[in-house]
């Protein structure tokens, strides 16, 4: 991984969150979408990608996420993305129209929440 | 001296880079230096970062297969805009596929005109975007 951007991956209710801290562009989006896919096994629900601490994103970035969402619906596994409301990156998020494809929340809790049973 | 006059006087950013991915970064960051240093919003610093940075891939992937390829980033003062030009000596590719056609609707969604020409010697990429300085914010 290029030392742009970092990736963490934490349980959350069986449900694989992965935190992504630093800039997303066009010299690492393939990696970390490949980075993101490998993460989840097929056991699990689905994946919430936390763009929370992301400082930047392009569209590369706004690839990696449609290139993901595809991935995991081809393997039958659900795909959030938490954003801070009001932040640039929800602003570009709002401008590639991502919320038609893959489901937006605003915190980690309310993204697992929607992938736990009951 | 106030902020006003000290951006007025502001030179422009010049830059040559060499048409690699992982140069986009560090133009990031002397843009957004500059952007500062000039007393832009942090809104409108995020804005032209970005705007920008789709135009400077573009230019990176026209020179696409000339390892010695680089292109030229120009950002400067208008009277009440920043006006940002990236300029390569590539030939226009359509965006190939739908990822970088969005970076063409981020630039025309987070600036407030782009102007794409082109003719056998490169391609030349012109935005501007209207902006607000912190310091007339504060007097508001």
């Amino acid at each position: 991984m290029s030392e742009l951007a970092a990736i963490e991956i934490e349980e959350r209710d069986s449900v694989p969150v992965a935190r992504i801290s630093g800039e997303i562009d066009a010299s690492n989006a393939v990696e970390i979408h490949e980075a993101l896919v490998r993460a989840v096994s097929d056991q699990a629900r689905g994946l919430v990608v936390d763009l929370t601490e992301t400082s930047y994103l392009d569209s590369s970035g706004v690839q990696l996420l449609f290139d993901t969402a595809e991935r995991l619906e081809g393997r039958e596994l659900k795909f959030r993305v938490v954003v801070s409301p009001g932040s640039f990156i929800a602003d570009v998020l709002a401008v590639t129209r991502l919320e038609e494809t893959v489901a937006i929340d605003g915190t980690v809790s309310e993204a697992v929440d929607a992938l736990s049973p009951g | 001296m106030t902020r006003a006059a000290s951006s007025e006087m502001q030179q422009p950013l010049e830059l040559t880079v060499a048409a690699r991915m992982n140069e986009l970064a560090p133009v990031r960051r002397s843009l957004r230096r500059w952007l500062r240093q000039s007393g832009a919003t942090e809104a409108d610093i995020s804005a032209i970062v970005l705007a920008s940075n789709e135009a400077c891939a573009n230019a990176i992937e026209h020179a696409y297969g000339s390892p010695d390829a680089t292109f030229e980033l120009r950002a400067e003062h208008a009277v009440d805009s920043v006006r940002i030009t990236i300029r390569d000596s590539g030939c226009w590719r359509s965006p190939r596929g739908t990822g970088r056609g969005r970076g063409i609707e981020l630039m025309r969604a987070f600036m407030d005109a782009v102007d794409i020409g082109g003719d056998d010697s490169g391609t030349i990429v012109r935005m501007s975007k209207t902006w607000t300085r912190r310091h007339e914010g504060a007097e508001a």
